[in-house]
């Protein structure tokens, strides 16, 4: 049986945690595309999910060097969307974590936060050069309504995705003042 | 013999990974070595483990055999630099212990 899931998250821990909840009760995710998430009833608890952003592209040579090495230790690829990938691995086979240093972990986190702050900035310049054009506009041929209300909208959503990043950045805090005494 | 010019702590993860390799081993095969050397203490992440390959490949202290049976499981072992910095690495953690020995071993122990 397959089941559809409509769901938003920013918050790839917390997506992570839910993926698992639903494999936990026999619900195995096997496809996403943006906020769907496609499940397969199979076995309970039959595997480990994990997310992770890679450095390129799914598909870059990099990449796929990369997966092929995960796939050599047990790990598949189910799912991906833009840079972010889904992996899973059979529960019996021991314990699943990707990343298992200060180091490595921080580095992931690193990424993470430069690609919610790219996000961030691509909507606030495209957002108040919306609001510069109304203004610019006005005296000459009137009021840009639309371009207004896009513009505060744009702006609004690089506050958004300012906020998404930011527990990322508290954590990643955390994580380099811990590594100064310590490795894992 | 070459000298490594690394002074300086190894991860844990390297340490175990660079004495994994004194036999070829491929990915799969060193995290599994490595959980075995340490009574499962420390269990490699699939990610971990790539970048450290990478970055002692990169400084010469590993390298690839070559396999052609089957490329998919690529093996590694380790180079002459890689065992001076585990030879080095070792009188360190030596050190370690003789003076936590000796300043604990009256009091504590």
């Amino acid at each position: 049986m397959k089941r559809v899931i409509w769901r938003p998250y920013w918050n790839y821990e917390k997506e992570e945690k839910w993926l698992n909840e639903m494999a936990a009760r026999g619900w195995l995710f096997t496809d996403y595309s943006w906020c769907r998430y496609v499940f397969q009833e199979g076995q309970e608890g039959e595997f480990v999910y994990r997310i992770e952003l890679l450095e390129n592209l799914p598909t870059h040579p990099e990449s796929q060097k990369y997966l092929h090495f995960l796939e050599g230790t047990g790990i598949d690829c189910v799912a991906s969307y833009l840079r972010w990938v889904y992996l899973r691995k059979k529960s019996a086979d021991g314990p699943f974590d990707i990343y298992t240093d200060l180091e490595s972990r921080i580095a992931h986190h690193r990424r993470i936060l430069k690609y919610w702050r790219f996000f961030t900035w691509l909507e606030l310049i495209v957002g108040f050069i919306n609001l510069a054009l109304v203004i610019i506009v006005w005296f000459d041929e009137g009021f840009l309504s639309n371009n207004l209300w896009m513009g505060i909208l744009l702006i609004a959503f690089g506050f958004m995705f300012a906020a998404i990043g930011a527990p990322v950045k508290k954590q990643l805090k955390r994580w380099i003042k811990e590594k100064q005494i310590r490795e894992s | 013999m070459p000298e490594s010019t690394e002074r300086g702590a190894l991860t844990e993860a390297v340490f175990y990974i660079l004495l994994s390799l004194f036999a070829p081993m491929h990915g799969y095969g060193i995290m599994q070595n490595v959980s075995k050397l340490s009574n499962g203490r420390v269990i490699l992440g699939a990610g971990t483990l790539y970048g450290a390959i990478n970055t002692l490949l990169e400084k010469g202290w590993i390298r690839s055999v070559i396999n052609d049976t089957d490329s998919r499981k690529k093996e590694y072992i380790i180079t002459e630099i890689g065992k001076v910095a585990v030879e080095n690495e070792l009188s360190r953690l030596q050190e370690l212990l003789r003076n936590g020995n000796a300043i604990l071993g009256g009091q504590m122990l």
